[in-house]
Parts: structure tokens; sequence; C-alpha cells
């Protein structure tokens, strides 16, 4: 469901935090509605959703809390996605958000409460199908949350590095959905990535991925490294899994860059698994090619 | 979902273990709350820059940032701290008969109290017990089972021997070590079943306190083992070799996967090095493949194919060698070279030692190697 092929958002808010430096979440909704807008080329994010969301289908929210509180997809933009959802007239109960186990969720302020919606972890929720799915390389039991319970998957990652992925955006968080993420980190992820997504299960209720960069990370990941986080203040969002990710790769390179660290393919962990991904159809991995659409501060 | 096919419930219920086991909650449910198991330091890692480490229990020595695992899934780092997150998690729990495992040259007639927990460092395509090795540990139902309770539970049910198998023991060898030292302290003896995919300094450990040992051999190229198992052939030699210098009592299971690791040079090749390093003593036991998990479009192994792996190893010299899971065949039976008379006879899971006296054959008088009490 790649609506918007080599398109991405790359949208960033100088004046995201408030004094006390803490995300303002009016100013994230807002800007959460800028990038939507863009991306659809729509009047407003009703339009945009329409186009992303049938009416009756149930939405999972697949977020990423393996860092804890301070490096997860944060609540707030969770809860600004819901609201948007909202207003385009999909209810938060047709609305489940969700990743690997309700511990972890809860660990990082996951909450219906904080978010809007119903945070539940694969372990509370069905588990894995018994049957084995295969994608290339890999051959792993599906979340049935994925599988069953929902129609459209909305991917919301965070923006940081990833000490073998090289980074974990969009696509790696995708991890999530199998029961067997740790047979597949050889290689740099090469090809299990890009495997991953390509599922045909994934491929065809896939369709928006976001990326919380409010704080991103350059270095030391997926765990949180204090160090090498910085405010990015910003988020990107697309259709296209593998433009987002090879953006979000740009982003962290520059930051390496700017605090003297090795490239990621000095580091011997440049993300191949993404021209693996392209080769497969899944995107748009050339920069060259992209089409980075920059809104508020931008890239 | 390993819940649903191999509930421990059901397999503790059936063996009599009821007792000891924990109600299964089921896919729907969180499996285990983090507090219901202790998380214990991992031995054998050292410590790396950024809070990583380097695991080096098995010859995949990952490297492994903080927040996660390695390729096992069972051992996490937690802010730098390596841990096991499987010690006295106890997946599936079992009275088995020794044969089971199997081993034919170990208290013959013998059950053994089988534990497993979540887990694996390699991923077999065909292997058989995939629900819980190719699961993590917190996906599966388990109970709490400390090293303490399962000897003292060995003992209540009449086992003279604890069986670490099912799963891949190496990667709980925290676990099993200590319920090793828990068993022979109340002289319940200790046997692992494995793939042999580890590296010495801990196999030298867990040699120290094991009473046997089977390791599962699974071909004879590293293709093979590449392509269909995930691992090394080397190590695994390399760990043979040193089980066998240790003189912890070791037999050799080959599961026959027909035209992956059946030719004939591969066998030839493979009794030959046994034979060499190992000694013609070594028993050996080809295994019939079912298909399952990964590799399901491979017929079964047929008896044939059983048969000439049989021939090529006795005539590379092998003293003992079975087949497996053809019950009522003559090769599941154990015979004194010296004089051929079958000196413990088996049907299935049925064994009859009397012609075994003190550990020799009652024709010939000629020993016959093992542990037999
Ligand atoms: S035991 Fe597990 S974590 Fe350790 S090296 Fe082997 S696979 Fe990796």
């Amino acid at each position: 469901m790649n609506i918007f092929p080599g398109k991405v958002v790359a949208a960033r808010d100088a004046k995201l935090r408030g004094a006390d430096g803490a995300v303002r979440p009016p100013r994230l909704a807002d800007l959460l509605a800028k990038a939507l807008r863009r991306l659809g080329e729509a009047g407003d994010t009703r339009a945009f959703w329409s186009r992303i969301v049938k009416p009756g289908a149930k939405v999972g929210l697949k977020v990423n809390c393996l860092a804890g509180a301070r490096l997860s997809t944060t609540p707030q933009l969770v809860r600004a996605v819901v609201a948007s959802l909202a207003e385009a007239g999909v209810p938060a109960g047709d609305i489940v958000v969700w990743d690997r186990t309700a511990r972890e969720l809860k660990a990082a302020g996951l909450t219906s409460q904080a978010t809007g919606a119903g945070c539940r972890g694969t372990d509370e929720a069905g588990g894995y199908e018994t049957a084995i799915a295969s994608s290339g390389e890999v051959g792993s039991c599906l979340a049935r949350i994925l599988t069953r319970d929902i129609g459209v998957l909305i991917n919301i990652g965070v923006l940081k590095d990833h000490d073998l992925s090289g980074v974990s955006i969009g696509m790696k968080n995708l991890y999530g959905v199998i029961h067997n993420p740790n047979k597949y980190h050889d290689n740099a992820c090469d090809p299990y990535v890009a495997d991953v997504a390509n599922l045909p299960v994934v491929r065809a209720k896939l369709a928006l991925t976001i990326a919380d960069g409010t704080l991103a990370q350059c270095h030391g990941g997926p765990a949180f490294s204090p160090a090498h986080a910085w405010e990015y203040d910003g988020i990107l969002v697309g259709t296209d899994p593998v433009a987002l990710d090879r953006v979000g790769c740009e982003i962290i390179e520059r930051r390496r860059k700017a605090r003297g660290l090795p490239s990621l393919a000095e580091a011997k962990r440049w993300p191949k698994w993404l021209a693996t991904a392209a080769s497969y159809g899944l995107g748009e991995a050339d920069l060259a090619r992209v089409k980075v659409l920059e809104e508020g501060d931008g890239m | 979902m390993a819940c649903e096919r191999r509930s421990f419930l059901k397999a503790a219920a059936a063996a009599g273990l009821a007792a000891a086991a924990a109600p299964c909650r089921g896919a729907g449910q969180a499996a285990e709350e983090a507090s219901e198991f202790p998380v214990k330091p991992a031995r054998h890692f050292v410590a790396l820059p950024e809070k990583r480490v380097r695991c080096e229990l098995c010859p995949r020595k990952c490297e492994v940032a903080d927040r996660e695992r390695g390729y096992c899934g069972v051992r996490e780092n937690r802010g730098g701290d390596y841990t096991t997150l499987v010690w006295g998690r106890a997946c599936s729990l079992n009275i088995d008969p020794i044969e089971k495992k199997p081993l034919f040259h170990f208290l013959p007639g013998a059950t053994a109290l089988s534990v497993a927990t979540a887990g694996c460092n390699m991923e077999c395509k065909f292997c058989q017990n995939w629900e819980i090795s190719q699961f993590r540990p917190e996906q599966i139902a388990a109970s709490f089972m400390p090293p303490a309770r399962l000897a003292e539970l060995a003992a209540a049910r009449g086992a003279p021997a604890i069986a670490y198998t099912y799963s891949e023991p190496v990667v709980f060898f925290e676990y099993m070590y200590d319920a090793a030292v828990a068993g022979n302290a109340r002289k319940i003896k200790s046997v692992m079943i494995s793939n042999g995919y580890i590296l010495e300094p801990a196999l030298a450990e867990l040699c120290d306190v094991l009473a046997a040992v089977k390791i599962d051999l699974k071909g004879f190229t590293e293709k093979f083992y590449k392509e269909y198992t995930k691992g090394e052939l080397a190590p695994v030699l390399a760990a043979l070799k040193y089980v066998a210098k240790r003189r912890v009592w070791l037999e050799i299971v080959v599961l026959l996967i027909p035209s992956l690791n059946d030719g004939a040079a591969e066998l030839t090749e493979m009794c030959a090095w046994i034979a060499g390093e190992l000694g013609p003593d070594t028993p050996l036991h080809f295994s019939r493949y079912h298909p399952m998990y990964k590799l399901k479009n491979i017929p079964p192994t047929p008896l044939q194919s059983l048969e000439r792996a049989h021939a090529v190893a006795k005539k590379a010299g092998l003293n003992y060698v079975y087949l497996g899971n053809v019950a009522g065949h003559e090769a599941e039976s154990t015979y004194c070279p010296q004089c051929g008379k079958a000196v413990i006879t088996r049907y299935g899971y049925r064994v009859d030692a009397r012609a075994l006296t003190d550990g020799k054959c009652a024709g010939c008088g000629a020993p016959v190697p093992g542990v037999w009490e």
C-alpha cells in the first residue's frame, strides 16, 4: 500500500519544546497535521486519512518501546496520531497501540490514558500464529494482532541508530511482528529487514510509516545513550518505507559526521537491506530519487 | 503458542509431575510476568565498550548491545550486565526412558527427569522441537523449577538421572550447571542432550559435573551445517573430541535426511573420523527424520537408507551402531563385538539387559563400555 512512492515529508519545529524543555503536544499535533497534508497533497488531514484508512477498518499503531521511557515512540506523538485519526472518523476503539509486550509498553509510558487508544502487547493479545510465514530468508510466526485484528498497519518507529542494522527507524521496527527477531541480526540484518517488510501480510497492511524524531539518536542504539541522543524535534512521514528509512539514515549520518563519528559504512553497518528492499519493489533506496518534502523548519 | 501444542501441564501430568507444573495461561494472555522468574548473571561473556558484551558460551560469539539479546534469544544485555532469562524457567518437564535421549550405554532401562527451557543457538530447518527451541522464554508457558527442586523431584520419582534436552541446553548453561551440581549432591547423574555447539571453556566446566553427553552430529560438511542448521561443523567436531578426551560418556546421533546428509562418501568420511578421533567404541545412532518445521518437502528417511548408513559405520570399524525411530529393528539392540551376542535387547523403549553382567558380555566376558550403574 505504497500510495506515495518515493516521497517523504521531513517536518521539524524549532519551537516544539516549551521553556521547560518538554515537547508541547499542540505543536507536535500541528506538525503532524502539516506533514500528513503535505504528503497527501490534501487540503485537510481528513482527506489524507481517507486514502489510508477505509471506513470501518481497524488500525494498528506499531510502536517501538525497546529502549524504555527515554527513547521509545513517544506517547505524545501516538496521541497526536490517534487524535488525527479520530478527527477523520476513526474511533479510538478501532485503534490499537501495539508492541511485543505489555510490560514494555507500560515502561515506555504508552498507556491508554497517555495515548487515547488501547495499548496491547502481542503477549496479551493472542500471541503468535502457529503456522510459519515465509519471506526470503525469514520464516516466522506472526503476531495475531497483525494477522487477525487489524486491517491497516501504521508503523511508528524511532529515528535512531542501531548497532547491528545500522539504523532502526521504520522497517527494522517491523521485527516486532515476528516471534524470532534474534535469529535475523547477522550480516547487518541484510536481507532480513527487507524480508520481514516483504511478508505478504505486512506488504498488504502497511499503509504509513512515521519516524518519531522528537528525540533522535545517532550512535549507541538501540538502547538509549544520552551522549548520542539529540533533540531533533521533528518527524518523518511517508508511505514508502524504504525512502523514509533512507532519509532517516541521511539525518543520522549528518549528525554522526557533525559529532566526529565514523559513517555507518565506516562502522561496517550501512543498512544494505535498503537496497535489498528496493530490489523487492518495496520502495526507493536511492536518495537522489527520493522527493524529500520539507515542512516547518525542514530536514 | 507452544502452549497449545506442547502443554507443560499436559506433559507434566502425563509424567505424574502435575505438582511441579504451573498453569498454562495460553497464547491469549501474557505468558509470564518478569517477576515470576529470576534473572541471573550469565557466565562466559566479556564486557565491551559502550555497555556492549560478547557472549563466549558458544561459537557464535554474539556481540550484544544494551537491551538486546543474543541469537539464542535467552541471554540479554541489561545495561552492560549480561543475563540469562531461563535459569529455572522450565518449559518442558517429563520423566522419559533414558533410551529416548537416546543413550544406549548409560543406565539401560533407567528413567531421566527431562527438562528444557526455551531457546537454541542454531536453527535447524528440520527441528523436531521448534515450538520451544525457536521461541523466546516469555513467549511460551513455563514453570519455575530451580535446580534443587529438579534434583529433589528426580529423587522422588526414582529417576537416577536428569537430562537437559528437547531444546538446546547449551543456551541454558547456568541452569544446567547448577542443576547438575544439585543432582550430584543427591547422587543423581546429569546428562546433556546437545548440538555440541559450545566453546571449550564452558564445555570444560560442564564436563566436571556431567556424567554423559549426547551430541547431534547433523551432517559432515560445512555446507550442510550452514544451509540447514545456521551453525558450523568444525566447532562441533572440536566439542566431540573434547568430550571424548575428558572421558565423559559420549554417544552420537545423526538424523539422516534423504539427499541432504546421507551420501555414501559423506557418511564414510564421518564414520572414519569418529572411529579415528573418538574411538571405535563410541556409540553412533542413525535416526529417521520426519518432515518438520521448515523442512517439509522431503519424505521420511527410508529404512534402506538407515541400513546403508549402518553398514558404512560397521565397515568403518565402529562397534556400536544403532538405528533410531524404527521400533523392532535388530539394530536397536547392543551386540558384543567379540562374540556377537545380543547383550542388551531393545524393542522401542523396552529393554532387556540381562545378558550384560557387570558391564561384561554374559557370553564371552568381553567388556562393553558404558556407564552401567
Ligand atoms: S549462547 Fe546465545 S548469546 Fe551466547 S554466543 Fe551463543 S547464540 Fe549468542
